[in-house]
């Protein structure tokens, strides 16, 4: 928890809001409710686009949105594809202003999210939709850059290749100060970026 | 490469102190970067020391480069990218042009890349017939303005809000405005559709781990990120020196750049990317290329006295608090790299006669080397680099410096070994003086070579009598 | 410790002091006959090299140090009034001597024993109070090498607050460079007097009388422009005010 605390505490001051839910229905209706409340950027026909992974899969969105008619896509890899994002995901992950992730670690210190891509988690979800909401384990926050690169060393399949061919860190929303250092969300990346801890 | 005008480092800099608006900007990036910068290190756990600990980091995988960039290129191949290098700035460009030719390119988007703008990659693609986007927005402003960057991160700092957006308003064709949100908003608006389309995505590179073979790019705006995701093919581009030994190095390291560049504690987005799409994987680019540049660098390797600037992360914290780069911005240095860092890596890279202004025209005031964040030494750097175009050296092509500045400072030399003469000579000037000195008792104007100094300062004359001759009188007593 | 202080000072004068300010020396020298401390002065020294070094001349310089280590080498103790000139000594000879054993060693023992004037009076006398007075106010400005190579930020201030009747009102960015920087202020005068100009500008809104300094070259900088602009700002080395 005193972790948990220090991640608030550092996040608060990068316009990150972190939301601590108990259970997963708890979750469900909070992340539900954010998605009725926001609007799209682009167009204005809602859909929202997540990550085929458990802790996202047990907030069952597909049915707590299809009430408000809003879809969620959660888009399959397709090995064979020759380009870089298979035509329908690409669309999907386009067309939604709202994109959904786990994480694999959060650094409290910094209050950042470490995530690596893999077969089901498109690095384009916790980029190109609007905002992104990251739904995390109380137990994935960890200390500080000190202790992730510990524990990366350490992994069980820390092979070669286990970090994948692409581990992002991502502290806060996108961001600039390219005119007259004046700061403004939402640079290229997610305008916002919101942080769901469940507390078992 | 790049184009290079340090020879106008003095007319250039007139300029830019004449130019109120760029003074406002760069009094302004100086007094929140700067200052901000210098904070963040007192606040670190471990205090301002730990640059020392970053800079031994470094200077060791500087020390070891061979080996370490033979590591990262096996690790990046076994992760299904390729790796290339390249002695210099035609090698990387052709490399990139075959790439884009193989993979059939038309259109490419950047991420923020010093080295990029040290080869003139953008020039080249783009007489190559494909369509080049800079997607940092501070480099997208000059690109659409037609400029060069100014500052190393933040290259549109010359630019005030209404020249933005004027510059919007023509090229974007949106109403005018001057809110930095709405006009953030349009470049976002028009970006997205470049990043969406785009076949290529180039990046530069901020440290290359050599014993999991990934690079990482660094920023805020997520434009990076976007460059080197959704195109079919990734090329990154990496200085030689860039490498680091371990991944644990990058803890102390990132924590630093991210101070000493914005005073943050964390960039906005880090990403390690080793290679393209993993097999199954859901996203990613195609194909992954890495080319790592010498360009010169070998050259500053093998000379001891320069090798620590291979340490150099392009941070610009040096920037920030340089009292010259405050006054001159960063075009007056005639090559992308601007302040200190460019005062001495310039010289190093286009010839340390043809820049010599950069490294002649410091005050050797010490403010760089204790804002940087690996701690290197840039003003005993200026130094030997003077030394150097004094005494001439033909490894680094300079020739022996100019003889009639020479014999002065040896006739110098020979005066203070010998008191008498030493007087004498003092005793000549102050009656030459005597006829300037102006009715306050200052000198107004003073003669070539002196004259610079006069020309918005007095001067108090030698004095009538000399500390020595004091002394000696009051001996007496 | 008593040992130290009966410790004989050798003064080292900067040259702009011998020639241009000499009434800094003999405020240095009133210093020390306050305290009863013995000195001495090589009258043959003339400059540590510290022109010729910084413009890359390293022969020239190299002779310009070793005519200083021989006349200060057996001396107890040195003490200058710049900050500049001291890190010539304490950092450069050495390196400057670097190739020749002999020499270097003889720099290490000079270097070892050079000290600023404030640097002296505080951190190896323990003096921060001399029994100055000055009516007005007064600030002060942070010499590059003074600063950044010797560390020297609390003693002046701390000498300059214990005079009578002086006020210290800080300036802003003090430790800004005031854009001297020795031959480059002559051979790039425009950038020289930009940065000489936010100098004075800083002194000016303090509305001190004077500004205070450990390096009369600086101070030169400081008072060419200040005179320029018919501004009745003087400008005063620490010596004149700890001697007053
Ligand atoms: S020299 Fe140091 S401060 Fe300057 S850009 Fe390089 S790393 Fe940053």
């Amino acid at each position: 928890m005193l972790l948990l605390e220090k991640l608030i505490q550092q996040a608060a001051p990068l316009n990150l809001p972190v939301i601590p839910v108990s259970g997963a229905a708890a979750a469900a209706a909070a992340v539900s409710r954010l998605v009725r409340e926001k609007n799209p950027e682009w167009g204005d026909t809602k859909s929202v686009v997540a990550w085929q992974h458990p802790l996202i899969e047990e907030l069952n969105l597909p049915d707590e949105l299809a009430e408000h008619h809003i879809p969620v896509h959660m888009p399959e890899a397709t090995p064979q594809t020759a380009v870089s994002i298979s035509g329908q995901m690409r669309t999907q992950v386009v067309e939604s202003f709202i994109g959904i992730t786990a994480a694999d670690y959060c650094l409290a210190e910094t209050a950042t999210l470490v995530i690596r891509s893999g077969p089901d988690q498109a690095r384009a979800i916790s980029l190109v939709p609007s905002i992104h909401v990251a739904v995390i384990a109380l137990d994935q926050i960890i200390a500080d850059l000190t202790e992730l690169y510990a524990l990366l060393k350490q992994e069980p399949n820390s092979g070669p290749n286990h970090l994948t061919n692409c581990m992002t860190f991502i502290t806060g929303p996108s961001k600039t100060a390219d005119i007259e250092l004046n700061m403004v969300h939402g640079a290229h990346g997610p305008r916002e970026l919101h942080l769901f801890v469940l507390i078992p | 490469m790049a184009e290079i005008r340090t020879e106008h480092y003095k007319s250039e800099a007139r300029k830019a102190i004449k130019d109120r608006t760029l003074q406002g900007a760069l009094a302004d990036v100086q007094d929140r970067l700067g200052k901000g910068t210098a904070k963040a290190y007192r606040e670190l756990p471990e205090g301002p020391g730990l640059r020392l600990k970053a800079h031994e980091i470094r200077m060791q995988a500087v020390e070891n480069l061979d080996i370490l960039l033979e590591t990262l290129a096996e690790n990046v191949r076994e992760n299904g990218g390729k790796v290339i290098f390249a002695e210099d700035a035609a090698a990387a460009v052709t490399e990139c042009l075959e790439i884009a030719r193989r993979h059939e390119v038309r259109t490419v988007v950047k991420g923020k890349s010093m080295v990029t703008e040290e080869i003139g990659l953008n020039e080249a693609l783009t007489a190559a017939g494909m369509e080049v986007t800079e997607t940092d927005l501070g480099e997208y402003i000059i690109q659409l303005a037609g400029e060069s960057p100014s500052h190393i991160i933040a290259p549109a700092i010359h630019k005030t809000r209404q020249q933005v957006g004027r510059l919007f308003a023509e090229k974007l064709g949106i109403p005018y405005t001057e809110d930095p949100p709405t006009l953030t908003q349009a470049a976002r608006k028009a970006l997205r559709e470049k990043f969406l389309a785009a076949d290529m995505g180039i990046s530069g590179c901020n440290l290359a781990c050599a014993e999991t073979g990934h690079i990482t790019t660094v920023s805020n705006e997520g434009n990076i990120r976007m460059a080197t995701t959704l195109p079919r093919v990734h090329v990154a581009f990496m200085g030689m020196e860039r490498v680091v030994a371990r991944l644990e190095d990058h803890d102390i390291l990132f924590r630093l750049l991210a101070r000493g560049a914005a005073a943050q504690h964390m960039a906005g987005y880090i990403s390690y990317i080793g290679g393209p799409r993993q097999p199954g994987h859901a996203d990613g680019p195609d194909a992954f290329y890495l080319i790592i540049i010498d360009n010169g660098r070998s050259r500053i390797l093998a000379d001891e006295d320069f090798r620590e600037m291979l340490c150099c992360i392009r941070c610009a914290a040096c920037l920030n608090v340089c009292p010259v780069y405050g006054k001159i911005g960063g075009h007056s240095y005639g090559y992308p790299y601007s302040g200190p860092v460019g005062a001495v890596v310039t010289p190093l890279l286009v010839g340390i006669d043809r820049a010599k202004h950069l490294f002649m025209g410091e005050t050797l005031c010490g403010a760089c080397k204790d804002a940087c964040p690996v701690d290197i030494d840039i003003p005993r750097m200026l130094l030997a680099l003077r030394a150097r175009l004094v005494e001439g050296d033909r490894r680094w092509n300079t020739p022996p410096g100019n003889l009639v500045e020479k014999s002065a400072y040896t006739a110098w030399s020979l005066a203070i070994r010998n008191r008498s003469l030493y007087d004498g000579l003092r005793w000549l000037s102050a009656q030459a003086q005597q006829l300037m000195t102006a009715r306050d008792g200052m000198i107004h104007r003073l003669p070539f070579p002196f004259s610079g100094w006069t020309r918005s300062r007095d001067m108090k004359p030698l004095a009538r009598k000399t500390f020595m001759q004091h002394w000696k009188e009051m001996q007496k007593e | 410790m008593p040992g130290q202080q009966t410790q004989t000072v050798s003064l080292f004068i900067q040259c702009l002091v011998d020639v241009m300010y000499p009434e800094v020396g003999v405020a240095m020298l009133k210093i020390f006959r306050k305290l009863g401390i013995p000195v001495d002065c090589p009258t043959n020294q003339t400059c540590c090299g510290q022109p010729a070094y910084n413009s890359g001349y390293r022969q020239q310089a190299r002779t310009a140090a070793r005519k200083f280590i021989e006349i200060f080498e057996h001396k107890e103790v040195i003490v200058c009034p710049s900050g500049s000139c001291v890190t010539t000594v304490r950092h450069h000879y050495p390196d400057l001597l670097s190739d020749e054993p002999d020499w270097h060693r003889r720099a290490e023992t000079v270097s070892g024993k050079t000290f600023e004037l404030t640097q002296y009076l505080v951190d190896v006398l323990g003096i921060d109070d001399l029994g100055a007075r000055y009516s007005g106010k007064l600030t002060y400005h942070d010499s590059c090498h003074a600063l950044r190579a010797l560390g020297l930020q609390e003693q002046p201030r701390r000498l300059i607050s214990n005079v009578t009747g002086a006020e210290l009102v800080e300036m802003n960015d003090s430790d800004r460079c005031c854009g001297f920087g020795g031959s480059f202020a002559i051979k790039y005068p425009d950038i020289s007097t930009a940065m000489a100009k936010d100098k004075v500008d800083n002194i000016i809104a303090t509305g001190a009388n004077a500004v205070v300094g450990v390096d009369i070259s600086c101070l030169m900088n400081i008072q060419g422009l200040l005179n320029r602009k018919k501004s009745p700002v003087k400008i005063l080395h620490i010596a004149e005010l700890l001697a007053g």
